[in-house]
């Protein structure tokens, strides 16, 4: 077929591609004569179907401004335009590039290339669900940086389809540069459309929704930083240690003599925060602003904010009734009902105020005010992008500043703290207000950001005085200070722990300030509020607070949570997300170095009686929230728990994935990860039993001379280091600094197999001097032909020292038995009879028992078989699971670790191979039964320890298969519903 | 313990433990069963006559291979349909053959012996419990694993004509591994040389 077409005349492509480039160029040459602009320019429709207008009115569209118009669907067709399409097309199509006609229309009217995505015919969501822009503010906030940049920023991730936008994006970019350049302005504007369009369609969908959404949201930013810090003052606090301050001395040298010494050793806590944080560091690269109303959000502001699209299906005035619905009855938070009330206008932006400047305020401009709503308060406000890089440097200027005078920080946030003065005052001498105001000087000088300190006996206080020190202002409230007449007029808003439902209900009860709350009884408070609740409400009221300051804060729970473009259209899209973010949540459990015992998955569902489709761009709109945790029998960080349990949790609640629209996943009950890693539980057990059975040791001393040449074993030890980077070394410098001759028996056993055998070979070699070379060589050829014969222990020798064990008389014994076999295989040989008088030296006692025992008792296929490399060790020996207290071993091994350890896993296989060998099936069974029982009895949730179960039982299967010919009949079986097939 | 005494007494055993698989195994009505006291705990032995003369006659039977020994195996198979086996269950005699048994001077009073068996007893029931239950109307059949000749010479023997014994058919395809058979160590009472093992079919 390709071979014909090659022939035929019409180039490589074929006739049909022929027909096709021949037509565009006729198309192209056709129209030139009626160009009108190059509003189109780039873009190449191809009309599928009855439309409205027509295909030949799109056509003539086309022509006229400058676009190209495909006959036939061609790869680079930029867009399909139809009405309706049969199911089948469909699914052959990119979907992503079929539009309606009504693109065309409005295009035309609008005089410049729009965003097509509100046109499109067929989405992978719900029609009624609109691909929104994501990441709008920030776009538009640099509006004239080149397109290419924003689209850079998107290139890593983009799935195939994107690829198609980046390309349709150059072309709309050049389009629209075009088609507006003689108006300045109108062309900033276009851009500005065309970059937006570049970073949306991201929902939850998409792999790298995740990653975007942690960049852009503000309150992950905030939130990490202010957990980042708490660690960060433990951090300093640790490193620190009980080193003094420099820095002291030079504000002692500043300060002193100034002021008279205090008195009464009061009691300080400094309470300090920047003044609107993110606004004063918005404004450190425009200071030409100060003085203006500013505010920080993601919004762009201007036009923009009081005009963004609006998709047709959501309903605004439905959900703003319903917000406020909520928020007034079920909440009771007049003042985001408020809020929602008049922030909801149509077309108006909804992105929130994170910050504004005071001048903002004092035009009744509030934090967390939706935009639109703040512009039409104050059209001059001028919004700056989030800066979050310049937060972070500011912070941590701060905490720096501040902890060169003491590390008694409690880190609140990032910009916040409180700071107890105390011992500091102490130690100075000076008074402490004019340390503060040295402090304050010396963090405006560092960040250029002004900040503002308030100072009281506690932090309640502390708190206190800075709402009056605010803003770029300090204040002591003096102990001698009427607290009581000072916090009377506090709303009870305003203290700690106080929010919205709380205050409503003492709202109820007639109290709105703290005064109201001083002259109530605590009788009625606790009717209210209950006990606790009451005691620290009335304590706070009066300025009481008995909370101290935590330095050293410990992380208490680890979250993820996501309600921002949560929109799937089945199960599978909804788990892969689970996965993502449950791999989120573990790093960053992870990162603080905890293990988590709780999970709670968090859903937000759409309420019943919500749009479906949110106000907000991809936002949440009205939701019910809903909770369920699991608890873990064990603490973990192990990703995979953490996906199975969010998994099954999110199956529990069965609820339709297309109308989650949130979803996020708390780790709590965190506790340490401070378990050492044991590095073979069972090994060690072995050891501590076959030490018990050691009946006296009595040391017996290998005969020692000074060791003029050990570092030359230590050179070859080095070479061994490849293998085990630490312990040969280890093993090596003890002795030579303690000169003691032999192997720490528990270096011996970390040892793996070969090395420990070829350890316990060259250990005379180790330990003893060398006399002569050829001696030497001798002896290591007589040890070979010993060693042929020696079957060495998979087991770890318990202790080589105590290979003296037998009484003096039983090695002797031995030792002639030993002699005598060599004598009897013909090796008769003085070094031989040397090496077996030193053998029992250095040979695990069982080993030696073993080798020295009478001829008859050596199994069959020892005797003939001096030659096989390897004879396979006699089960019976070492092998501790025929021991009558395997289950206390057994039950050791299950119960001390959380995870079963792979090298545990091996030995046991090995163990257990050996006994199959044996014959010992009714052991075996015992074995495999009693193993079964605990796992499931220890670790009923431990998917690993299951499966480390069926790993063993498959190599004891699989032993039997090879030895009797059948499978071994388990009955007991672990039955665990999570990894186990049904 | 002399030859014959042994071979009495290792013939009792084996049939303890042949009336025990057949109780706990549920082949005939608990209520053929009667408790008794042997090896000093509790044993169901048949009562039930037409299945004491079967099993007299099996028995009488494996006391003389045992005597000669020749007596391999003892075998008592659970089928449902004929050459469907469901389970089978081995008491293997091989040791005995080499004579690896204990020397009854170790043992003079039996008492080492009889505890093993009773350990044997009691493992046996715990662990034929969690094997699935057999389907109702169930048969057993006791096979006898000899050689040729003592086959041979075993049916020519006169006083054992009236209890004749076949051969059995398919020898191999018992033997066969197979990854269908699993295995169910029961016991094994090293005093007589006596290892008992289940196959069950799958």
């Amino acid at each position: 077929m390709a071979g014909d077409e090659i022939n035929n005349g019409f180039g490589e492509c074929g006739y049909f591609e022929a027909k096709k480039s021949k037509l565009e160029e006729q198309f192209a040459a056709a129209s030139d004569p009626f160009r009108k602009s190059n509003l189109f320019q780039g873009i190449s429709i191809f009309v599928n179907g009855l439309t409205d207008p027509p295909s030949n009115e799109l056509k003539q569209i086309m022509m006229v401004h400058g676009g190209t118009f495909h006959h036939y669907e061609r790869s680079h067709t930029k867009f399909i335009i139809a009405s309706n399409l049969p199911d089948v097309k469909v699914r052959n199509m990119n979907t992503s590039k079929i539009i309606s006609a009504q693109y065309i229309v409005d295009c035309l009217k609008n005089k410049r290339v729009l965003d097509y995505k509100p046109y499109l015919l067929y989405t992978n969501q719900k029609t009624t669900q609109p691909r929104l822009v994501f990441g709008k503010g920030k776009n538009t906030s640099r509006a004239n940086e080149t397109v290419a940049v924003s689209m850079s920023e998107t290139a890593p991730e983009p799935p195939p389809v994107e690829n198609d936008l980046g390309n349709i994006l150059k072309v709309l970019q050049l389009a629209a540069v075009a088609a507006t350049s003689p108006k300045k302005e109108a062309a900033d504007k276009t851009v500005a459309d065309v970059s937006t369009l570049s970073n949306s369609v991201r929902t939850a969908v998409d792999p790298a929704f995740l990653g975007e959404f942690y960049k852009n949201s503000r309150l992950h930013h905030i939130a990490t930083l202010g957990a980042g810090f708490k660690q960060y003052v433990c951090e300093l606090r640790q490193a620190h240690g009980a080193q003094p301050f420099p820095k002291r001395n030079e504000l002692r040298s500043v300060l002193t003599g100034k002021q008279e010494l205090n008195a009464d050793p009061a009691h300080y806590v400094m309470h300090i925060d920047m003044d609107c944080f993110f606004v004063s560091v918005g404004l450190r690269s425009h200071p030409e602003w100060r003085g203006l109303p500013i505010a920080v959000t993601h919004s762009k502001g201007g036009s923009a904010a009081t005009d963004v699209p609006v998709h047709p299906q959501s309903d605004r005035q439905a959900e703003r009734a319903l917000f406020a619905d909520r928020f007034e009855h079920q909440l009771h938070d007049n003042f985001r009902a408020d809020k929602v009330r008049t922030g909801f206008e149509k077309k108006m932006s909804l992105s929130e105020i994170a910050s504004c400047s005071y001048e903002a305020r004092a035009k009744g401009i509030r934090n967390g005010m939706f935009v639109g709503q703040a512009l039409k308060l104050c059209p001059e406000l001028k919004t700056i992008p989030y800066d979050f890089e310049g937060y972070k440097e500011v912070a941590f200027a701060l905490y720096d500043t501040v902890a060169q005078y003491t590390l008694n920080i409690e880190a609140v946030s990032c910009d916040e703290m409180f700071v107890e003065l105390t011992d500091l005052v102490a130690d100075l001498q000076v008074d402490v207000m004019s340390f503060v105001a040295h402090l304050r000087a010396e963090v405006r000088g560092r960040t250029g950001c002004p900040c503002s300190a308030g100072v009281g006996s506690n932090k309640l206080l502390a708190r206190m005085a800075t709402k009056k020190a605010k803003p770029n202002g300090q204040f002591l409230l003096a102990p001698g200070i009427d607290v009581l007449a000072y916090m009377a007029p506090t709303p009870l808003e305003e203290l700690p722990g106080v929010g919205a439902s709380m205050r409503h209900k003492l709202e109820q009860a007639g109290l709105r300030n703290c005064g109201d709350v001083q002259g109530t009884s605590r009788e009625k408070l606790e009717t209210l509020l209950g006990k606790k609740l009451a005691l620290t409400l009335q304590q706070h009221s009066r300025g009481i607070d008995t909370r101290a300051l935590v330095y050293e804060q410990q992380r208490k729970s680890v979250s993820a949570e996501v309600n921002y473009g949560i929109r799937f259209s089945n199960a599978s899209e909804c788990e892969t997300f689970l996965r993502q973010l449950s791999a989120e949540v573990k790093t960053r459990l992870t990162d603080i170095k905890r293990k988590a015992k709780s999970i709670t998955l968090k859903v937000m569902v759409r309420a019943a009686e919500a749009p479906i489709e949110a106000s907000k761009f991809m936002g949440h709109g009205v939701c019910d929230t809903l909770n369920k945790s699991a608890m873990l029998q064990h603490p973990t960080d192990d990703v995979n728990v953490i996906t199975s349990h969010v998994l099954k949790l999110m199956n529990e609640f069965d609820l339709p994935p297309h109308e989650l629209r949130g979803i996020g996943i708390h780790l709590s009950r965190l506790s340490d990860v401070n378990e050492v890693k044991k590095e073979n539980v069972l090994l060690q057990m072995f050891e501590k039993m076959s030490e018990k059975r050691k009946v006296e040791p009595t040391a017996v001393e290998v005969h020692e001379e000074p060791q003029p040449e050990l570092e030359l074993e230590q050179a070859e030890q080095q070479s061994q280091d490849d293998l085990e980077p630490q312990q040969p070394l280890d093993m090596s410098t003890t002795n030579t600094s303690i000169n003691n001759a032999t192997i720490d028996p528990e270096v011996l056993a970390q040892l793996p197999e070969d090395i420990r055998q070829e350890v316990l070979d060259n250990m005379d070699e180790h330990l003893q001097p060398k006399r002569s070379e050829p001696r030497d060589r001798k002896r290591r050829k007589a040890k070979d032909a010993a060693r042929r014969s020696l079957p060495f222990p998979s087991a770890p020798p318990p202790s080589v020292k105590a290979s003296a064990k037998k009484s003096s008389n039983g090695a002797q014994h031995l030792r002639q038995a030993l002699r005598k076999r060599y004598r009897g295989g013909g090796q008769t040989d003085e070094i031989v009879m040397d090496y077996i008088d030193k053998v029992s030296n250095h040979v695990h006692p069982a080993i030696f028992e073993y080798i020295s025992r009478p001829e008859v008792a050596v199994p069959q296929n020892l005797q003939g078989a001096a030659a096989a490399p390897s004879p396979p060790p006699p089960a019976t020996l070492q092998n501790y699971l025929l021991g009558s207290n395997y289950k206390t071993m057994l039950a050791d091994w299950v119960s001390n670790q959380r995870y079963p350890n792979h090298t545990d896993i091996i030995t046991m296989n090995e163990k257990l191979a050996e006994l199959v060998k044996g014959r010992y099936s009714s052991r075996i069974y015992d074995i495999m039964k009693h193993l079964c029982r605990l796992i499931k009895h220890k670790h009923e949730d431990i998917c690993e320890w299951h499966m480390a179960y069926r790993l063993i039982e498959d190599t004891v299967q699989h032993h039997m298969m090879e030895f009797e010919g059948y499978h071994m009949m388990l009955a007991e079986r672990i039955g665990c519903v999570m990894c186990e097939p049904m | 313990m002399q030859s014959e005494y042994a071979n009495d007494i290792h013939l009792e055993a084996i049939e303890v433990l042949l009336n025990h698989i057949l109780y706990v195994r549920g082949i005939y009505p608990a209520q053929i069963f009667k408790k008794r006291r042997i090896y000093n705990t509790p044993v169901y032995v048949s009562i039930y006559p037409p299945l004491n003369t079967y099993l007299a006659g099996v028995l009488r039977s494996a006391r003389e291979l045992l005597g000669r020994r020749e007596l391999k195996c003892f075998e008592i198979i659970l089928y449902h349909s004929e050459n469907q086996p469901l389970e089978s269950y081995m008491l293997q005699l091989d040791i005995l053959e080499s004579g690896a048994a204990r020397q009854p001077a170790e043992d003079p009073h039996l008492i080492e012996y009889e505890q093993q068996l009773r350990v044997a007893l009691h493992k046996l029931s715990e662990r034929v419990k969690p094997l699935p239950k057999l389907p109702g109307n169930c048969q057993f059949k006791v096979h006898l694993h000899t050689t040729q000749t003592a086959f041979v010479q075993f049916s020519h023997e006169a006083q054992y004509q009236d209890f004749p014994w076949l051969q059995a058919e398919t020898p191999q395809q018992m033997d066969a591994r197979s990854p269908k058979v699993c295995l169910l160590p029961l016991a094994t009472v090293d005093n007589v040389g006596l290892k008992m093992q289940a196959r069950i079919f799958a």
